[in-house]
């Protein structure tokens, strides 16, 4: 399996990303790099607007569930987002998508103390949704795709490795993570603990 | 939409159909001259293309200092390098941002659809830019042209496609300007006169105004047969679409100097078939050797086809449509669905209607049915759109007149960032119905439908 992947990983890998605003990252690098990963659940979110700047800001506060890395903060997290609407006015930030009040999914924090545009490092490629299909808890993209593998790609030669491209901040996923985005593909998504384990791994190594 | 074309229309556009860019960036690329005349083109590539006009002003306006009133979508547009989004850290890898700023149109809190004022983009002058054409450079080096491209097509009011090869696409090969898709995207929004392919082999004009909806209208345009034109029965033919949106009396008129000319009237369905009781021609109605036609015709989309008398003629022509309506609406027949509710029989690719107070309820929301037919096996786009309501539509196969035909597929929204509803589907022939509906309770508001066929 894990020879297939790479194979497909470097063949896709000869298409390169376009004309838009975030680096692609490997999910290692993903993983390396966030500061916080949690299982969690947006129970609460609003929008304020800076009287000085007048951007709006959306506060989006998560039940933790279940931390994967980092350390134990308690029961909850506010994380905060540029964009949103207030007051019959909005501001939009191209490719960032805010979770929605009852999502669920495994994010990864970039920094639980810097003031970002979006906390979640990578923007798509650290935002994963868990979705119930047919009474299991899957993992999705942002944008409905099933999640079927994840494997580090660290240990792949540079010498053959895709080149950095760029990718649309609301799409997309790191390298590494394998997805098919037919709706029939979604009994095969990994299952939350299968996802999580594969995190895990990488974290250990 | 037009048939085979699947760009992503956010919700958001500019009501003018105009934004005035301040491009006073200062500097040179390294290898690819000034920045700001690199960003000029990415403008001029969306305004030369597109209805869609972006102006420029050779002067620097910060994008992230509050103007006006105080509020960040003070209407006045900018683009600068920055090391921060207006005081906001971009995060790790990020090389640019649009944020476009507006008024929400309705009064969903959610604002899922805004009239934009103001679209500032920022590039993170910590990254590696540079301007070039042709594939991605190996070493991170990003072209700034082709960003700039796919930004502004943000800004006008695009989101990211994923279907067909696109500037707005995420995962495209390295192509730097716009494709088709972008282009039929923009003037989807802001109403240029654009052409769709017919399962027939024959691309037909989709003008601007081609929403007639009365009570009296007079339209004239001209055109040309010419040698490459599509043919039908061995003559040159222009096709142009026109929907009318009540019950109308007509009066087309054909005129040419330089042919003898052929009139065709006929109205389409859904699945672009001919709707036969609703198809008609003329030769010679008209003075001399130009062509008439004079009825009453059914709400509906018709084509109009102008050809010649003869074999491979060509020449200028022109073409003048006088409609006066036969009351409001249209004459659609009204059934009893079985559940309560009447079903319309309307076969028509364009719909307009409205959820109100007085629809059929439907666990607890406001519910219109619609009903066509497929005569030939066919894939179909089908999408419900409203600016009033976050839509919800059902596609039901009702073939052998039962009420209890199969639900097909239902549909939310067609992204995260667009709640109207789109079904795509191979369909075969039988009866459907299109269900009309809102995702949340107690809402009314005018909508639209559209369908559109995805040619092979």
């Amino acid at each position: 399996m894990r020879q297939i992947f790479i194979f497909y990983y470097l063949i896709v890998g000869i298409q390169f990303a376009n004309a838009t605003t975030i680096l692609s990252m490997d999910i290692d690098e993903v993983v390396t790099d966030a500061e916080f990963i949690f299982e969690g659940e947006v129970v609460f979110s609003e929008t304020r607007q800076d009287t000085g700047s007048g951007i709006i800001r959306t506060y989006v506060t998560f039940a933790i569930n279940d931390v994967l890395k980092g350390d134990e903060i308690g029961d909850s997290v506010e994380l905060t987002f540029m964009g949103g609407a207030f007051n019959g006015e909005v501001v939009q930030v191209s490719g960032l998508r805010i979770p929605e009040d009852g999502e669920q999914g495994i994010y990864f924090v970039e920094s639980l103390n810097r003031n970002l545009v979006n906390p979640l490092i990578g923007w798509s490629q650290g935002h994963f949704i868990i979705v119930d299909e047919d009474g299991d808890r899957r993992i999705s993209t942002i944008d409905e795709k099933a999640v079927t593998d994840v494997q580090s790609v660290a240990a792949i030669p540079l010498a053959i490795k895709k080149p950095g491209g760029t990718i649309e901040g609301d799409s997309d996923v790191a390298a590494g993570v394998a997805t098919d985005s037919n709706p029939n593909g979604r009994s095969r998504a990994l299952t939350v603990p299968q996802f999580k384990a594969q995190i895990l791994g990488i974290i250990e190594h | 939409m037009p048939a085979g074309y699947s760009f992503e229309f956010s919700g958001n556009f500019w009501e003018s159909g105009t934004a005035t860019f301040h491009i006073g960036l200062e500097g040179d690329s390294p290898t690819g001259g000034p920045w700001k005349s690199a960003f000029s083109e990415a403008m001029d590539s969306w305004t030369n293309a597109t209805a869609f006009q972006f102006v420029a002003v050779d002067d620097f306006v910060d994008p992230c200092i509050a103007r006006g009133d105080g509020l960040f979508g003070d209407e006045v547009t900018g683009i600068d390098f920055t090391d921060t989004i207006c005081g906001t850290a971009y995060g790790e890898n990020v090389l640019a941002v649009t944020l476009t700023a507006g008024t929400c149109i309705g009064t969903d809190p959610d604002c899922p659809s805004f009239h934009i004022t103001d679209a500032d983009i920022v590039f993170n002058s910590n990254e590696s830019w540079d301007v070039y054409t042709g594939p991605l450079r190996f070493n991170n080096t990003i072209d700034f042209r082709r960003v700039a491209l796919h930004e502004l097509g943000h800004a006008l009011g695009l989101d990211h496609e994923q279907t067909n090869p696109s500037i707005m696409q995420a995962l495209v090969d390295d192509s730097d300007t716009l494709q088709q898709d972008d282009i039929i995207g923009a003037n989807f929004i802001y109403g240029a006169e654009s052409t769709q392919s017919t399962v027939y082999g024959i691309d037909v004009v989709l003008p601007t105004d081609a929403t007639i909806s009365g009570p009296s209208n007079e339209l004239q345009f001209d055109g040309s047969l010419e040698n490459t034109d599509a043919q039908f029965d061995s003559k040159f033919i222009d096709i142009y679409q026109y929907t009318f949106e009540n019950d109308s009396s007509i009066d087309i008129q054909l005129a040419s100097n330089e042919f003898n000319t052929f009139l065709y009237l006929a109205r389409i369905s859904s699945t672009q078939d001919l709707l036969g009781e609703w198809v008609f021609t003329d030769d010679n109605s008209d003075s001399g050797t130009n062509s008439r036609i004079f009825e009453d015709i059914q709400a509906g989309t018709y084509w109009i086809g102008v050809s010649s008398g003869s074999n491979n003629q060509q020449g200028d022509y022109s073409v003048t449509v006088n409609s006066s309506d036969n009351g409001p609406g249209g004459s659609f027949t009204r059934v009893p669905s079985g559940f309560g509710v009447d079903v319309e029989i309307n076969p028509n690719p364009s719909i307009s209607g409205a959820l109100s107070g007085a629809d059929f309820i439907f666990e607890g929301k406001f519910l219109d049915l619609y009903q066509f037919e497929v005569i030939n096996p066919v894939s179909l786009r089908i999408n419900l759109r409203s600016t009033e309501f976050d839509s919800f539509m059902i596609l039901a196969d009702v073939s052998g007149g039962t009420v209890g035909g199969q639900v097909f597929v239902q549909n939310d929204d067609v992204s995260s960032r667009n709640r109207d509803s789109q079904i795509e589907r191979q369909l075969q022939p039988g009866t459907y119905w299109i269900a009309a509906t809102s995702f949340d309770s107690d809402e009314t508001g005018n909508y639209t439908i559209t369908s559109t066929v995805i040619l092979p």
